[in-house]
Parts: structure tokens; sequence; C-alpha cells
């Protein structure tokens, strides 16, 4: 009966979620009762989803397959962690969490929103409310997770070998928190558009909500990447698959949000950049959720898609993309701009990393679309692959990182360029003189490598200068410049953090790019191989047994710099589905990791081994997860802070 | 029933909260639009205060800072109209409140399926079910057959079944009305020897070897039943015609078939003796009993087989020492006779011999 429960909770939450929205979106402005009604609804839907999403877990975990979803992509040998991961690891129990997540963040914005004024709240709660109404409408009547069999069978399919994994645990939840967050972003973006004003409790509430979310899709983002780097086995860490362009677009438009939503709050200007980037964010979200599911698109996320299914998750994207951007169009020109500034000052500087990133987004949109376009208006099939991405987003992105270190530096309002490439200097010798260092050590050749390290500890200094100079280290005794970054507000530190994080990931992916070794070759029992200077050893190979699949263990030694070291990585078939999958094996050094691949067997009893050294692999990662601890620091300092213009000429102040 | 009972009551106590929370009290006119401003614009006054009492910020900056504030907080002054809303609309409440609750039954009643109980897998007998199954199956096919006793085609289903279900006589019924009903082939002869031959409990001697041989007139090439007839023959002692007959069906296949290796075995075993010369054992020594043993263990593995050579399998391999593969073969019989009434004398010897039923 809990399964009919559960269905019947989701059902009832969809009910409050549309009412809800027609309610909010016809009664914002007549009555207050309406805005306590939403509040509890909100509660109430986020309650009732949470039951739906138990249940749903519950019938997986005990292997109920009168589930359909459950005989679908569970089986009863699965380990408990994996029959748990099977519920969001397909099309339907997956918008259950995306939806549950929206409800969270519902819950949310109606706990924490009490002291919002009444009409805002009432039209953020509908924009949720209209929000989870379709896709929940979306998710019964063409994706119902809650199904049924009857008779039901004794044993279920299995979940995709590929998915089972820890990955699946963290990876998506992740996603959809950062996805979904900016939804939050959104709503507050059409509820200013719709009443018209720009309140000031907007600018506050919008930053903490896309830190946030952008936190959680940066480590989803890095999640991902690592997940297919160790588990689809050729030791690639992106792909510019269409999905993860679909996951990287909301991150960068995402970025430009966070730092627009910085200068909104602290210095009331660019409001409706904000708004349009909030838009913007959000819809790429949608489509980063849905484009994978609607059929247009395949890659390794592609769930079955029937075509009704396609085109309602179109008509959706349409009417809430376009139905945002529209009103856009006409209410925007009526909102009021807020500060000025000179073009050279810190909200320039912002101004101009935003027009970088959106660039960026864009050039990645046309990239993923652009086939699709192609194919449906001239029949000609194109792939555009990482040559493309690679040079167009280097491109653009590699001024963005020159100038990145600046931006800090600059005074709110009015900055001084010259003096702050002056305080700059340090950090660009010591850029200079690291890069110069490590390739020489390397014995590199002339090649961009050597540049885009130096892009990379250009940029990673940069923040550490931010610091060294606000303590006034240099300026001022060593006491008293120590007192004064121990003084320093939370959100320095983060900003430096973020920026020294973006400095780390550029080394990593430059580093682990030029330098990486690959050696792929066939080994006896018995035999060692060089990569590099570790000498790999394959002692043997094993036939394993695990829960639910056989496994052939290759048993290695590695003996280098590192010590000795035993690596197993596996070829797995499951039982079930009879799939075969690959674990590679990885051993980190330092920050650079050993990738070890068992291939098939050779027809004179040898093995085909890959291996791969890459030198400085997990900066690329821990680059990202130094982003979003950042952010997360930056969300503990909830002080409001004013930027104060360092310097006020009489021409300034009359140009207000 | 008792589900619509729970999705009422979750419906009622979710709409009775909407209700109270939208019209059962009154409402708190605080959070009006401008207060919130002004406590914003405070905030942030008392902000840059804390950075210029700090010293992270100059007198002028601040004083600027401030002035700065101070204009915005006069231009919003005179743009925010306060109009507090109307307090009214419990009308609107109590119909919200009243379409959730219709749209959702309304919906659940449209998708949901209230006749189902969940069925965790542990509350589930999973041999009986598959039993059932069976059973039921085997139920509808005899009452049509009842009606009508011509039906060539159920006959042919349901032999197959009573011989899962280890109804040997009713098999044997069934495919004496197979023969009856069509002219006979090699096959259906030879389906109702091998269903004689269970019934007897494994014996080939007499009615089954008939229909073995007749079976082999009707198509020479035929391999099932001259497997049979070869080996009724090697049992018996009539090893010149076994050695003729082994011979003529090897002739027959490529040698890699699942059964060339038992007809190898018997093939060797006929002829040596035979061979007055060589030593030739009146009864099989230990490597052949082996070989036809692991013989029997590939064919069953491959092809399957009763559950009689299944449980013949298992006490070989007991009998053999080798307890690994009696565990091997008990499970593979296990899965192969889910119902756990056919395997009562397997079930028996595994658990005398402490065999694991997983």
């Amino acid at each position: 009966m809990s399964i009919e429960l559960g269905h019947f909770a989701l059902i009832l939450a969809v009910a409050i979620a549309a009412v809800s929205a027609v309610a909010g979106l016809a009664g914002w402005n007549r009555s207050e009762r309406i805005a306590l009604l939403m509040r509890q609804g909100a509660i109430l839907q986020f309650l009732l989803v949470a039951a739906a999403f138990g249940a749903l877990i519950q019938a997986f975990v005990t292997s109920d397959f009168s589930l359909k979803l459950a005989y679908e992509h569970s089986h009863s040998l699965q380990p408990l962690l994996f029959k748990i991961t099977s519920v969001w690891g397909n099309h339907e129990g997956s918008m259950v969490l995306w939806i549950m997540i929206l409800v969270l963040m519902g819950a949310a914005v109606s706990v924490f929103g009490r002291n919002l004024p009444r009409q805002l709240l009432t039209l953020v709660l509908a924009m949720q409310s209209l929000l989870v109404a379709a896709f929940g409408g979306f998710t019964l009547f063409t994706s119902n997770p809650f199904l049924r069999l009857s008779p039901a069978p004794i044993e279920g399919q299995e979940l995709n070998p590929i998915l089972q994994d820890i990955g699946l645990a963290i990876h998506p939840p992740l996603l959809y928190t950062g996805y979904v967050g900016f939804s939050v972003c959104f709503s507050f973006a059409i509820a200013a558009l719709i009443s018209g004003r720009i309140d000031a409790a907007w600018a506050r509430w919008v930053r903490p909500w896309t830190l946030l979310s952008w936190c959680f899709l940066t480590l989803g983002i890095a999640m991902g990447s690592y997940w297919a780097y160790y588990e689809l086995g050729w030791g690639g860490w992106w792909f510019w698959d269409p999905v993860e362009n679909a996951s990287f677009m909301p991150w960068l438009a995402g970025t430009a949000l966070l730092h627009s939503a910085l200068v909104m709050e602290k210095r009331n200007a660019l409001k409706i950049w904000t708004i349009f980037l909030a838009i913007i964010t959000f819809s790429l979200s949608l489509l980063g959720t849905f484009m994978v599911r609607s059929g247009i698109l395949t890659s390794v996320h592609s769930f079955a898609s029937d075509p009704t299914r396609g085109l309602v998750i179109l008509v959706l994207l349409a009417l809430f993309i376009g139905g945002a951007f529209a009103l856009f169009a006409f209410r925007a020109p009526a909102l009021r701009a807020g500060g000025l500034f000179a073009p050279i000052s810190r909200e320039g500087a912002l101004i101009l990393n935003n027009l970088f990133l959106a660039t960026a987004a864009a050039a990645v949109l046309t990239g993923t679309l652009y086939p699709l376009l192609l194919e449906a208006t001239t029949g000609k099939t194109i792939s555009v692959g990482a040559p493309f991405f690679s040079l167009t987003f280097g491109a653009i992105m590699a001024p963005l990182l020159v100038v990145l270190p600046f931006g800090p530096f600059m005074a709110w309002k009015r900055g001084d360029l010259i003096a702050v490439t002056q305080r700059l200097a340090g950090a660009a010798g010591a850029a200079v003189f690291a890069a110069v260092l490590i390739v020489a050590l390397t014995g590199g050749s002339i090649s961009l490598a050597p540049l885009g390290l130096l892009l990379g500890f250009w940029v990673a200094f940069g923040a550490i200068a931010e610091l060294v100079d606000r303590a006034g280290f240099g300026r001022m005794g060593i006491g008293q410049s120590v007192r004064r970054l121990v003084g320093l507000p939370r959100t320095s530190f983060s900003t430096a953090l973020a920026h020294f994080g973006v400095g780390m990931s550029v080394i990593g992916i430059v580093a682990a790019t030029a330098w990486q070794a690959e050696l792929v070759t066939t080994m006896q029992p018995g035999e060692s191989q060089t990569i590099g200077d570790h000498m790999v050893t394959l002692n043997g190979v094993d036939n394993l047994q695990g829960e639910n699949f056989a496994a052939e263990t290759g048993r290695f030694t590695v003996a280098g710099s590192g010590g000795t070291r035993q690596m197993m990585p596996e070829r797995r078939v499951y039982e079930a589905s009879g799939m075969p999958t690959t674990e590679a094996a990885i051993e980190t050094y330092g920050f650079s990791q050993l990738y070890l691949q068992l291939g098939e067997a050779s027809a004179d009893g040898g093995r085909v081994v890959r291996v791969w050294y890459k030198p400085y692999v997990t900066l690329i990662w821990l680059g990202a997860v130094a982003m979003a601890l950042a952010g997360f620091l930056s969300l503990t300092d909830r002080r409001l802070r004013v930027g104060a213009p360092r310097r006020v000429t009489a021409q300034a102040a009359a140009a207000e | 029933m008792t589900i619509w009972l729970f999705a009422l009551l979750l419906t009622a106590i979710a709409c009775a909260t909407l209700y109270y929370a939208g019209a059962g009290r009154t409402v708190n006119a605080t959070a009006g639009t401008a207060d919130a401003v002004a406590e914003h614009f405070r905030a942030q006054l008392r902000a840059i205060e804390m950075d210029a009492a700090a010293g992270r910020l100059g007198t002028i900056e601040a004083t600027s800072a401030k002035g700065e504030l101070a204009r915005e907080v006069m231009r919003l002054k005179d743009e925010t109209s306060d109009a507090r809303p109307v307090t009214g609309g419990k009308a609107a409440i109590v119909a919200a409140v009243g379409l959730v609750a219709a749209l959702a039954v309304g919906t659940y009643a449209y998708l949901g399926r209230p006749d189902l109980p969940a069925l965790p897998l542990a509350s589930r007998d999973v041999a009986t079910e598959n039993g059932l199954d069976l059973n039921a199956a085997i139920k509808t096919i005899e009452t049509r057959l009842a009606q009508t006793p011509d039906d060539l085609r159920g006959w042919q289903v349901i032999a197959p079944a009573y011989i899962q279900l280890g109804r040997y006589t009713d098999a044997v019924r069934a495919l004496r009305r197979v023969n009856e009903l069509a002219p006979p082939t090699a096959d259906t002869q030879t389906d109702l020897g091998e269903a004689l031959m269970m019934a007897n409990g494994g014996s080939v001697a007499g009615e089954p070897l008939e229909l073995f041989r007749k079976a082999a007139v009707l198509d020479p090439k035929h391999i099932r039943s001259r497997y049979y007839i070869a080996g009724e023959e090697t049992r018996a002692g009539d090893y010149v015609a076994a050695v003729r007959d082994w011979n003529a069906l090897l002739a027959l296949g490529k040698g890699d078939e699942p059964w060339a290796v038992t007809a190898k075995q018997g093939l060797a075993f006929a002829e040596a003796a035979l061979d007055p010369g060589a030593a030739a054992p009146a009864e099989p020594d230990a490597a052949q009993i082996a070989a036809m043993v692991d013989g029997l263990d590939a064919r069953l593995k491959s092809e399957g087989g009763s559950i009689e050579e299944w449980t013949r399998l298992v006490r070989s391999r007991m009998v053999e020492g080798r307890m690994d593969d009696a565990q091997a073969a008990y499970d593979a019989a296990r899965k192969a006779y889910p119902d756990a009434k056919l395997r009562t004398e397997l079930d028996v010897l595994a658990a005398d011999n402490g065999l694991v039923a997983k």
C-alpha cells in the first residue's frame, strides 16, 4: 500500500502546487491571505513529495517488483546502496528527485522568507509552484514512476552496470541541487518583472541563493567529471558531450550571475543585468535537465525517450523560457537601473567578466545546438567535437584569465588601472618565474603549454596578492598586517580562494593535457613495463565473484618514486544484464595520478594493458572543490556589506 | 479500500492546514514593503558605520557611501506607494482548498491502482509462485483438453509441463495421445520413450527401447533415439551391437556435441569389454567412472535433464568426494527445478550430506 500512498502523495503535492500557482498569480496584489496559504502550501508540497520519494526508495530497497520502475531498473542481488540509487538512475525516478529538490527550495523560501514583503513572497512562491505543477504534471502523465505491474515479476532487470557506482549516489543530487537552486533566483527575477519593482530585499536574497546553487553545481560538475574519468575507462575527464555542455552552460551563466549579484547587493547597481542573468541561468539549467530527455540529443546520459515525452518537454521549455524572456522584454525597460560607475572600476571589471562568461556560454550553446539545427534544416549531419570547443572556449577564456586578477584590486565606482597594475607586478613576476622554472625543469618544448601554465600561476598568485595587498604587507609592520589580514571580512578570503581555485584548475588542465604519458601494450604475467619513472609489473589475473557480477582482477605492482604499490584494475560482467564494465585502478602520487586499465586477453595468453601517467591531474577537481568551498565560506558571512566608493569626485556625484 | 481511507485522511489533513494557514487566523500585517525597505537601509547604514569604526573604511569614503545611501532611500520613498493589500478573500481560500482536494482525488482515481498491494520480495514465496503459475497453466489446458480431446497442440504443450512437474504417468498418457492423433515421427516416438523411461525410474528396457528402435527406423539419422539404444546395449552387455551403434552415432555428429563425450566413453567401455587381450575390466574403473560423471555433468549443464539425472549427478559427486562440485550441481539443479515438491529426494540427499540450499 505504501507505493499507492506515495503515488497519492505526489499527486496531492502537484495539486497543491497547481492551485497555489493560480491563486498566487491571480491574487498576489489582492489579499495577504493568499501569501499565508502559499507559504503553508510550499511546506506541504515538500513533505508530500518527500513521502512519495520515500515510498519509491522503500519499494526499491525491498525489491518490490510490482512497481514497474523497480522491475525495470533494480535487481534483488544489487547491494543496498545501489538499490537506493537505482531510484534516480532512470528518467522517471530522476524527475521525482528533481521535483523534490524544487519543492525543498520552495519550502526553504517559505520558511526563511518570513520577513519578505508579502507581495514579493507570493509571486516567488507562485513561480516555484508553477514549476512544480508543470514538471510534476509532466512526470505524472508522461513519465509516472508509480506505474504498477500485475502479476508482479519475481526478479527485476538490472540498473545499468555503469551506473552501479558511488558516483550515482553523489553526482545527480549535487547537480540537481545546483540546477534547481537557480529556480529561486529565476522566480525572484520573474516576481520583480511582474510587480515592476526591484525591492531592496531582492538584492539581499539573490546572492545567497545564487551562491548556494553555484557551489552545488560546481561540486556536481566536478564529481561528474571525476566519475567519468575513473569509470568510463579511458582516462579522459571532460568530453564536451552535449550533456556535459548542458551542465557547463548554467555554470558559466551562474558564475556571471554570482558576480553580478555581488554588485547588486553591495552597490545597488546592475539590477536589470542581474535579472537577465537569473533568467538565462535557470533557462540553461532547464535545458540541461531536459534537453537529454526530449530525445533530440543523444549521449551517454540519454534515458529511453518516447516522442510524446519529447514534445511535452519542448513545449514546457518553450513556455517557461520564452515566457520569461517575453516578460523581460516588456517589463525590463520599466525598471530603474540603479547606481552609476566609471568604465574602469570594480563594477566595470565585473561586467567585463560577465561578458566573457556569457560569450563562453553562448559559444558552448552554439557548438551543442548547431549540429541539431543544421540537421533539422538541411538534413546534413555534422559533429562538433572537442577541437571546436577547445579552440573557441580557450580563445574566450584566455583573455578573461589575463584580466581576472585585476578585478578584485579595482575600487568600486572609479578605479585606477595603473595603480592596480603596479600592485600586481609582484604576482606577475612570481607567475613568470614559476612557469619558466617548471618548464625548464621538465624540459618542455616551446608550445602553448608553458603559456597556459603561466596563466594558471598568474591567476593563482594574483588571488594571493589581493589578500597580501589588502592586509598591507610591505606597507606597514608585519604585526599590524597580520592583524589586518585576520580582520579582513570572510568574503575577501572567499574571493581569493575561489580565484586561486580557478588557477589550480587551469594548472591541472594544462599539465595533465600537455605532459601526460600513455602506454598501451600487451603484457604477459610476470612482465614489466616502464612509464615515466614508474615500473608496472603484471603479477597475474584472478577471477573473483562479486555480489552481482563476476570479475577478472589484474594484480599489478607499481614501483617508482612513490614507493611500491599494488593496483587491481577489474573487468566485470554483471550477471543479470550480462553487460561488461571496466574498473580502472588509480594511484595518486601527490597531485599526479597513475591510471591503469585492464584490457582483453590477447591470443598468446597475455593481457592488453593501458597505462596513463597524468601529472597534476587532481588539481583540476581540487580547484573546483576550492571554488565551491570558497562559495560556502562566503555564505557564512551573512553580514550586509556596502561597497563604499574609494574616491568620489564632484563630477561623479553630479552625474547622478 | 484502506488505501482510499488513508488517501482521504491525507487530503483532509493537508486541506485543513492550508485552510487554517490562509483563513483560520487573523492576518498579521507586518512586513509590508515599506518596512522591509527601511529595515534594509538601516542594516546597510549599520554596516557602513561598523566598517568605519573598525578602520576598514576611511572617513571620506564612509561619508560618501552614506550619501549614496541617503539618495537611494529618498528615491525609493517616492516610488513606493505602500497601499496595504486588503485582507479579504476567505471565499477564495475555501475555493482553493476545495480545488486541491478535488484535483488530487480525481487524478488519483484516474492514474492510481488502489487495488494492487505492495509486494516486497521477502514477503513472497518465490518457489510456490513459480509452481502455482505452472499448475494454473496446466489446469487451464486440462480443462480445455477435457472438452476437445483431439487437440493435438494442447497435448504437445502439456506433456513437457507434466515432465517438469515430475508427473511422468500423465506425460506418458499425453504423449500417447500425440502419437495417436498424428502419424508418429522419430521425435514423438522418442519423447514417449523418454517419458516411459522416467516413469520406470530410468530403465530403458522394454517398451521404451522398442519405441527408440521404431524411431531409429523412422529416421536413421535420429540422434536422441540411437543414443538411448546404444546406451541400453552397453548396459545390457551386448558389446558387439554397442560398439557398432556407438560408432554409427558418432559418425552422425562432428564430435564436439555435448552428447559426444558420453558416446565416446560408452564406445571405449564397450570396446574394452570386447577386447579379450586388454585387461578388460568387468566393472568400469575409477577413471572411467569419473569421466562418465563429468560427461553427465557437462550434458546436464548444457542441455538440462530430469531431476533424477541431477540427483544421480549430485550423488556421484559426493561418492567421488568432490563436495564443491556436488554443491555446484545441487545449486544448478535447484535453479532448473525451482519447485521444491519435485526435489524431495534430492533435497533429502543434500541435507543428509551437508549441502547448502542457497
